[in-house]
């Protein structure tokens, strides 16, 4: 599939500190200066926002790669993303069942840095840790899975 | 597949920046097709025999 021309002017890789550095602004504003964001509603209107602003970069991004690129991103995606799913699942399952303790702690590691008043109990700050910890690993594997991809593809038959 | 993009870009003294440019895709990929590491698709098997001008049958061969 080729690329609109206007998403040709830019280069590929361009279209990820495009989509991602506004969300990472709003993070960093939203740590540091929490009383600039009162009145923006961010977590209600600014953030859906910038996600769908990111998704449609990420589209320009896809749309400028060759074939050879996408077929990279595709197979890694479908390996490495679902083998990096199965490990945190594993990984999840195993410590709730060997040891339920150390969920706990870790949940209580978490809570340790939280101001007092910002409202996080820990049971919510565990499923957004859970999700977290199954996104990385699935980006980990897809990583590694992209990175071994382009090696043997690079190296001569 | 088999290809002979090596020798045909050889034989033009373009290298696979020349090439990946001539082709609107990137070294890289150039690369993987020059090495039988990826098959191209049709359009891109079209494109790179139109940029030699050969036919796909004498730059692509079947087999390992």
């Amino acid at each position: 599939m080729t690329a609109p021309p206007i998403l040709r002017k830019l280069p590929s890789w361009s279209y990820l500190p495009l989509g991602i550095l506004p969300i990472l602004l709003l993070a960093a504003v939203a740590r540091l200066h929490p009383a600039a964001l009162h009145g923006l509603a961010p977590f209600h209107g600014l953030l859906p926002l910038l996600t769908i602003w990111a998704c449609a970069c990420s589209l320009g991004w896809w749309f400028t790669l060759d074939e050879v690129s996408q077929q990279a991103h595709k197979i890694s995606w479908f390996w490495g993303a679902s083998a990096g799913l199965m490990i945190a699942l594993f990984a999840a399952i195993a410590a709730a069942l060997l040891s339920p303790g150390l969920i706990e702690a870790l949940v209580g590691q978490l809570t340790l840095p939280l101001r007092p008043d910002s409202g996080w109990r820990p049971e919510p700050l565990a499923f957004v840790f859970g999700v977290m910890f199954a996104a990385i690993a699935q980006l980990a594997a897809y990583s590694v899975f992209w990175l071994g991809w382009w090696a043997v593809r690079r190296a001569p038959k | 597949m088999n290809n002979r993009i090596r020798v045909l870009r050889a034989e033009r003294r373009w290298t696979q920046a020349d090439l990946a440019e001539r082709l609107g895709i990137s070294r890289n990929s150039v690369m993987a097709i020059e090495n039988d590491r990826f098959d191209p698709s049709l359009p891109l098997a079209f494109a790179i025999a139109e940029v030699f001008g050969l036919t796909i049958e004498q730059i692509f061969q079947r087999g390992g």
